[in-house]
């Protein structure tokens, strides 16, 4: 497009010249036919817009008018039953994966909790049964490569990035059902308040009674809902799923013996108190009760987590972490960034897993059954700090 | 007479605190209750607000077919546009419009819903995408002249994933004034002045064209 000069029209004001009647449009035209780069500009302007009527026009689909009487005895129907379980992704878990800023976290977080938590992390048999169930003790750091993203993109031999995490997310979602308690809505954090007002809702919150200089000591406390959710999928459908992926995972049980493969979460409430410096800059302190997740029934979670293990292309030194765990029953992995650093540490004698990067540092440690985090925008000393004066 | 049922329907529907008449008592105080279909789209708001189904229902009548028509241009699937229609009217029922921001109903519907699809048609191509790479064909599709590969796809889906990549304001712009929307009415969907909806078009446009051409390498035709 050529460039105006002083005094010739905008590119918006020849626009509208180019759908107005010509009563309007005259003092622009005749502008045009006089300038000829204005002549220029229109002319492409025009040719770009018949080009781009042409193509939407050719969006066009005569289906012809829909029953209005009929769509809202749907919406009705729709409002009267207000179900909480949902086909997935498209309604709730895609809000949720859709909103702002909680999306590239989301997204990143979703990869790990579907391949990580259902496939790697530990299971406890009960008895002779096929009951699997884990919650949180101790936490393992394992580090993932970040850029390749394992193993999914191992597999793809592409880059991995967020797009293609919504992408997965929404093709799990055309074949199971999610099953929620959890209300998703578009600002997904929950209203500030204060901590007198948290604990009378959530009981008793552990403080830090020290905190690095700068920090105001009265906290911003946040509360987030307790609640389940689950995924069911026919065994049949994720085996062809399999099948048509080609992955190597021979595992699942007998769709006749157990046609449903049912994978369920327990989220306790978290209480999260934030503080602030001048700068800005946050230190939370997050706390909860342990999240159980639970396996389907005849799902062997051995047998599973083996085959992902063999999946070709898993970088050598993730399958030798992996496979160092030996506590799968109560271990949490908790994957990390190429560039951060981990140590196994203790705090007030319970072990805990220190990890520190350029952007912060965290902390997380389990004791009587409660988890606990620190995370802020400070050096590994001063969040080891927070965490050893929550006693 | 217009004005004396706006302004009746405006107390009517006021949002003011304190009991509030029902429109069963006005009805029979004043004797003359106009009908809901001649109420403007913000009275029928203020009637949203205030719970009246009645309210609702014409809205939807009076709306739904014509947002309809646009999500079925940017979705292509009779199943699909009926979703994403239904949960547009879905988000008005349970979060009304607030007072003062509804000025434009039938703008915030068009802008929710034209989101809506194109994040169907955006959605639809990356569960394609995802599936065909996480499948390995995407090797296969990589030793392949990439204009061969467009050919294979239909044109008009090749179109909406284009047009979806436009920004928000460009792309619903384009697509409601090629469903034959004046520019004001534009405008007010897409919360601007008419005055930039040229400026706004005129770069959808061209932004339009060349991420087209710059992914096909050729100018289209036609994409019926």
């Amino acid at each position: 497009m050529n460039r105006r000069h002083r005094g010739c029209p905008t590119d918006g004001e020849l626009r509208i010249a180019l759908d107005a009647d010509d009563a309007t449009a005259s003092p622009i035209r005749d502008h045009a036919n006089q300038c000829a780069a204005c002549h220029e500009r229109l002319t492409q302007m025009q040719a770009t817009a018949d080009w781009s009527s042409q193509m939407i026009a050719g969006l066009a689909v005569d289906r012809g008018e829909p029953d209005v009487n009929l769509a809202y005895n749907r919406f009705r129907t729709q409002v009267a039953g207000g179900p909480v379980t949902e086909r997935a992704g498209g309604s709730r878990m895609g809000q949720f994966f859709a909103t702002g800023t909680m999306r590239a976290a989301s997204a990143a977080v979703a990869v790990v909790a579907v391949v990580v938590a259902i496939t790697f992390t530990p299971m406890r048999t009960v008895a002779d049964d096929f009951l699997n169930q884990f919650r949180v003790q101790k936490f393992a750091a394992v580090t993932i490569p970040m850029d390749t993203f394992a193993p999914l993109q191992m597999l793809a031999g592409t880059s991995f990035d967020d797009e293609d995490a919504q992408g997965m997310m929404d093709a799990f979602d055309q074949f199971g059902v999610l099953d929620t308690t959890f209300e998703f809505d578009e600002h997904g954090m929950p209203d500030p308040l204060t901590l007198e007002d948290a604990e009378a809702q959530f009981g008793d919150i552990d403080e830090p009674s020290d905190l690095p200089d700068g920090y105001a000591s009265g906290p911003t406390a946040y509360l987030t809902e307790a609640g389940s959710a689950s995924y069911s999928i026919e065994t049949e459908t994720a085996q062809a799923m399999i099948d048509a992926l080609n992955l190597p995972i021979y595992s699942l049980p007998d769709p006749e013996q157990y046609p449903m493969l049912e994978f369920g979460a327990d989220i306790p409430a978290a209480a999260l108190l934030e503080y602030q410096n001048d700068a800005g800059e946050r230190i939370v302190v997050g706390q909860m009760a342990s999240p159980s997740l639970n396996f389907p029934d005849g799902l062997d979670m051995n047998a599973l987590r083996e085959d992902i293990l063999q999946f070709p292309g898993l970088p050598a030194d993730l399958v030798a972490q992996l496979r160092a765990i030996d506590d799968w029953e109560s271990t949490l992995i908790i994957p990390v960034p190429e560039g951060a650093e981990t140590d196994d540490i203790s705090i007030n004698g319970e072990p805990g897993l220190l990890i520190t990067h350029e952007l912060g540092s965290a902390i997380l440690w389990e004791k009587d059954g409660i988890l606990f985090a620190v995370i802020g925008q400070v050096s590994d000393d001063d969040v080891r700090e927070v965490a050893d004066s929550m006693q | 007479m217009l004005y004396g049922i706006e302004v009746a329907n405006r107390t009517l529907y006021d949002d003011t605190e304190g009991p509030q008449p029902s429109v069963s008592t006005l009805q029979v105080q004043a004797g003359t209750m106009p009908a809901m279909n001649e109420l403007s789209d913000r009275s029928l708001m203020h009637g949203v607000r205030r719970g009246d189904e009645r309210a609702f229902e014409e809205l939807f009548a009076r709306h739904y077919a014509s947002v309809y028509g646009v999500v079925m241009r940017i979705v292509a699937s009779a199943e699909e546009a009926e979703e994403v229609t239904q949960d547009t009217f879905l988000k008005l029922y349970h979060r009304p419009i607030a007072d003062g921001d509804d000025t434009n109903v039938r703008g915030w519907l068009f802008r929710v819903a034209t989101n809506a699809a194109f994040n169907t048609v955006r959605s639809r191509k990356r569960r394609s995408s995802w599936l065909r790479r996480f499948a390995g064909r995407a090797d296969r599709y990589a030793d392949d002249d990439p204009l061969d590969h467009v050919a294979r796809r239909d044109e008009a889906s090749i179109v909406r994933e284009h047009l979806a990549r436009l920004p928000e304001r460009q792309r619903t712009a384009l697509v409601l004034r090629a469903s034959g929307m004046s520019y004001a009415e534009v405008a007010s969907a897409i919360g601007v002045s008419a005055s930039s909806v040229g400026t706004i078009l005129s770069r959808a446009e061209r932004a339009f064209r060349k991420s087209y051409i710059g992914a096909n390498g050729r100018d289209g035709g036609s994409t019926s």
